[in-house]
């Protein structure tokens, strides 16, 4: 099975153009999970030209990443360093996506409410931990409730379109 | 008879559906709760301020008297209903009767609750 172009594009039409930002591995990830096997014979310049021409092409198709609720989105600013995939975030950790919200607001939407009771902004994985390549570096980025929840499903519809439950 | 747990689950959201899957919605719209004939989201406490507690069990056995948050039919072809995550993690499971499952669901809140029952009929 050969990766097409169109193909690259369906996929970073699904917001996965953000995956840009982080490198082939997010992409050669995503090809992994939707073309097998084929996907590691695909050389990284290959994928590498993929992902810029996928990604200039849906952003340019849309405008911004906006419609795409997986990757940093529109409004993405400032980010800190992901320790691990795990959601043990220190007060200093929430603070600093507290204090990047507030200042940038959420990276998908761009409010400065962060819509939780707490106050406290979703301190989200990016790219998100459920499609990341294992040991992949993720960055951390302030994300209101809503965003968060809508982001949830539209990752449940990937894995339940890929047969992942 | 009532199963619960108590979780934070990912992104503040659980979903309802067939053991065999479902559509799932593809936005809350705005609300708490999105569905479509097949599968309920449910939004949570945010995962990183707490857990939520979700039961699920038959109606007549779990309705806490208070008005619902959410009623309709689900399709459950399998007559099992999961309450999964959006990770595909089934939560909670339980045998319905039928194809065609009514559905009611309470929330101690309408926009973080931190106790989410599901009942079935």
């Amino acid at each position: 099975m050969s990766i097409t172009k169109t193909d690259a594009l369906f996929l970073s039409v699904g917001g996965f153009e953000a995956g840009a930002k982080v490198g082939g591995g997010f992409f050669r990830a995503m090809f992994r999970k939707v073309f097998g096997a084929a996907a590691d014979n695909v050389p990284p310049n290959v994928v590498d030209n993929i992902v810029e021409v996928a990604s200039d092409e849906a952003v340019a198709a849309r405008g911004a990443n906006t419609l795409g609720r997986v990757g940093p989105g529109a409004h993405a600013g400032e980010s800190i360093a992901a320790r691990s995939t795990a959601r043990d975030f220190s007060a200093a950790e929430r603070a600093e996506i507290n204090r990047i919200g507030s200042n940038t607001g959420c990276h998908t939407c761009g409010t400065t409410s962060p819509g939780t009771k707490s106050g406290n902004f979703v301190p989200d994985h990016q790219p998100p931990s459920a499609l990341n390549p294992p040991g992949g570096p993720q960055r951390l980025y302030p994300q209101c409730l809503t965003c968060s929840r809508e982001q949830g499903l539209e990752i449940a519809r990937m894995l339940n379109s890929g047969g992942g439950w | 008879m009532e199963k619960s747990t108590r979780i934070a689950p990912p992104n503040s959201v659980v979903l309802v559906c067939d053991a065999g899957g479902g559509e799932i919605p593809t936005s809350m719209q705005g609300a708490l709760i999105s569905s479509t004939p097949s599968c309920i989201a449910i939004g949570c406490r945010a995962e990183d301020d707490g857990e939520t507690d979700i039961a699920l069990g038959a109606i007549e056995e779990v309705d806490p008297g208070t008005p619902s948050a959410f009623e309709g039919t689900l399709s459950t072809p399998t007559r099992k209903v999961v309450v999964r995550s959006v990770l595909g993690q089934t939560v909670l499971e339980a045998a319905v009767p039928s194809r065609n499952t009514r559905v009611r669901v309470w929330v101690n809140d309408q926009s973080e609750p931190d106790r989410v029952v599901v009942g079935f009929a």
